[in-house]
């Protein structure tokens, strides 16, 4: 660092030193103070330092934790804002074999224009109720929310207008978080809450297939996604023609890649999987539960196969990793560890239902074409009873052991 | 030195009606003086921290169970008690290191037990920046002045730097890359290099926060014993859950390594106390 930018740093930190006074209590602006405590400890590490046991702590903090599971996500952003611009010329042309990899820059100019003011909506209302709602109830803010804001508009169709962003992020925050006590107090995770508070409230611009593309569609074309398609398998007017018509519309390898339609971040299973190394690489995601989610779901989809009594039941079990969100939800929803099982053995029935029901509920239930959101809320719901199975068996070979003796 | 430690061992071995156990280091050579050790049930343990604490050594040798006791000494003071009966004289003479980064030439001094702090670390520290200066080890000791007194059960000084300044984020803080940040958890990519030496300081690294992360205390916990359930059911007060996730089984040092990994930055230990405390006051 150069000589200038120190003394710039020092510069900063003498102006929040100077400012401090005004916050703390009894001082002028003291009923902003955790918003001032908010914006000091986002630019500085405070100076606390520990008083009784353990006098040296480790490097990491939760800010540290909750950037890395931010910088995972990066890959599945950039590359759903250039989707959604695909798909927006591709429903204008109402060509669906519109080349893919054509005007690159200027796909990825409509995308990012839909998408960032999501992004910017999802934030500001999020930490505006935040520090809102701390301020009210005496409180730090917690980071969170750097999580929960990036995954919001991500698992959004592109075509959500901005206020329901806004009334889904503030039920979630609200409702979802902060009546539990905070971070690491919810019970289920935040951006399904918000999901799935759209889903049931405005169930039209969730799903169906006007939903996925943005701007206006041209005339006759219908835009539906993999899962829109394969649910019509079951109706009387099937959009394709068997497990072969949707295996020809959406082959496996667009869809790994994510060249589909979708909820803007969730189509590319590749950019999750490069998300999913860094969480593995750095230890913030639990690769037990990624792994049994995609085992769960494959075990669901190889024995719908098996059944095979309709066509949705007969398309291949490893097509269901690759398209909605089971890819985004196995890596970024699913390994919340707040809302997941929190034992070793606990996380790997968890991450198992959780992928199961999740193919459980798209093939068997005609109401519900994404399972994914569904099925991570029910497991969340469902792990603390997990982890007091796995706990009560600790606790058992420990009663165990006082009877011997 | 061998005849003193026999004779305290037999002392012990008349005060109490159990077995008498002898813990030893598993790594390093065996000390003459413990390996000759008659009367006692010996056991080598190996393995990284915290396998020299007494709470680690039981549990995987005969785990405690509600209701019964097991009294710990250590090795110096099991010499001392058999000094005194040998020569009549109680001589509370003893060896401690004084170590730490802030110590210029860490080193053994011999001290009477409770010596002035002051005695040992007056000129023996850089002052490099403000000191911590500990009775006892970086991880469960006692935070003292130069004005008090070194523990009754410490054989250990250790002087830190103070961490009281604040962490800017770019260079030092959440944002920065971290070449000089020290963690158990690979955010950091310090975790490459296990070798590098730290200069750690006091500070909290961050602030604190609700549980978040789950599966980082059991990796430094060595107990067949859910740390992460057995904490929050102090923290609530619950003692049915206490007994039943295995309170008596620990000491507050044993969750020390536990409290440095954690990312809410925590007081486990203090809260592990608590627990106990609560439940001597209400059972016993």
């Amino acid at each position: 660092m150069t000589q200038l930018n120190i003394n710039k740093v020092k510069f900063l930190e003498k102006q929040l030193k100077k400012l401090e006074p005004t916050f703390a209590k009894g001082g002028k602006l003291e009923k902003l103070h955790y918003v001032y405590d908010a914006l000091a400890t986002f630019a500085f590490t405070p100076a606390t330092t520990t008083s009784r046991g353990a006098h040296i702590r480790d490097g990491v903090d939760l800010k540290r934790t909750m950037f890395i599971v931010v910088l995972a996500l990066i890959p599945a952003l950039i590359f759903g804002m250039f989707n959604t611009g695909h798909w927006h010329f591709v429903a204008e042309s109402g060509n669906w074999n519109l080349p893919y990899w054509d005007n690159v820059l200027d796909k990825f100019i409509y995308g990012a224009i839909k998408v960032l003011p999501m992004i910017v909506v999802s934030y500001g209302v999020g930490l505006g109720v935040e520090f809102i709602f701390c301020n009210i109830k005496g409180h730090p803010i917690h980071e969170g929310f750097l999580v929960s804001g990036m995954l919001i508009p991500l698992v959004m169709p592109v075509e959500v207008p901005l206020w329901m962003v806004a009334v889904a992020t503030a039920f979630a925050v609200l409702i979802g978080k902060e009546v539990f006590g905070g971070t690491g107090m919810n019970i289920v995770n935040i951006a399904l809450t918000a999901r799935a508070f759209l889903f049931f409230a405005y169930p039209t611009k969730m799903s169906g297939d006007t939903v996925w593309m943005g701007g206006q569609e041209a005339d006759g074309f219908s835009g539906a996604t993999f899962l829109g398609d394969a649910q019509s398998l079951l109706s009387d007017s099937p959009a394709v023609n068997g497990v072969d018509g949707i295996m020809a519309k959406y082959s496996f390898m667009d869809s790994f890649m994510g060249m589909i339609p979708g909820s803007i971040g969730e189509t590319s299973a590749l950019a999750c999987l490069i998300g999913a190394v860094l969480l593995i690489a750095t230890g913030v995601g639990s690769l037990r539960i990624m792994l049994s989610f995609v085992i769960g779901g494959l075990a669901f989809g190889a024995l719908f196969n098996a059944i095979g009594v309709n066509d949705y039941m007969n398309v291949p079990a490893y097509m269901h990793l690759v398209v909605g969100g089971f890819a985004f939800g196995a890596v970024f929803m699913a390994t919340d560890p707040v809302t997941a099982a929190q034992t070793a053995h606990g996380k790997i029935w968890y991450g198992f239902f959780g992928g199961g029901i999740a193919i459980l509920i798209r093939v068997l239930n005609p109401a519900y074409p994404e399972g994914v959101m569904l099925s991570i809320l029910f497991m969340n719901i469902m792990a603390p009873l997990i982890d007091h199975y796995v706990i009560q068996a600790n606790i058992n070979r420990r009663l165990k052991r006082l009877k011997v003796a | 030195m061998n005849a003193e430690f026999q004779s305290g061992i037999d002392v012990l071995k008349k005060l109490t009606s159990g077995p008498v156990h002898l813990g030893m280091n598993g790594k390093s050579k065996q000390d003459e003086v413990f390996t000759a050790a008659q009367g006692v049930t010996k056991t080598s343990f190996s393995g990284k921290h915290p396998i020299g604490n007494v709470g680690v050594q039981i549990h995987h040798t005969n785990p405690i169970n509600k209701g019964e006791y097991v009294w710990v000494v250590n090795a110096q003071d099991v010499a001392i008690i058999g000094r005194f009966f040998m020569t009549g004289k109680f001589d509370l003479t003893k060896l401690v290191a004084l170590s730490g980064s802030e110590v210029k030439a860490p080193k053994y001094l011999r001290i009477i037990s409770g010596a002035h702090m002051s005695t040992l670390v007056e000129g023996a520290t850089k002052q490099e920046a403000d000191e911590r200066i500990i009775s006892g080890n970086a991880l469960c000791g006692t935070k003292e002045t130069p004005d008090s007194y070194i523990g009754f059960y410490d054989n250990q000084v250790t002087v830190l730097p103070e961490g009281n300044q604040m962490k800017f984020l770019l260079t030092e803080g959440w944002l920065s890359p971290g070449l000089n940040k020290f963690s158990n958890s690979r955010l950091y990519p310090t975790f490459l290099f296990p070798n590098k030496k730290y200069r750690l300081d006091t500070n909290l690294n961050g602030e604190d926060r609700g549980f978040v992360v789950t599966g980082e205390l059991e990796k430094v916990f060595p107990f067949d014993i859910f740390p992460m359930q057995l904490i929050k059911a102090a923290m609530t007060e619950d003692i049915d859950l206490m007994e039943n996730l295995g309170i008596y089984e620990v000491a507050p040092e044993d969750f020390a390594l536990c409290e440095f990994v954690c990312t809410s930055k925590i007081d486990i230990q203090d809260e592990i106390r608590a627990g106990l405390d609560l439940i001597k006051k209400e059972c016993f």
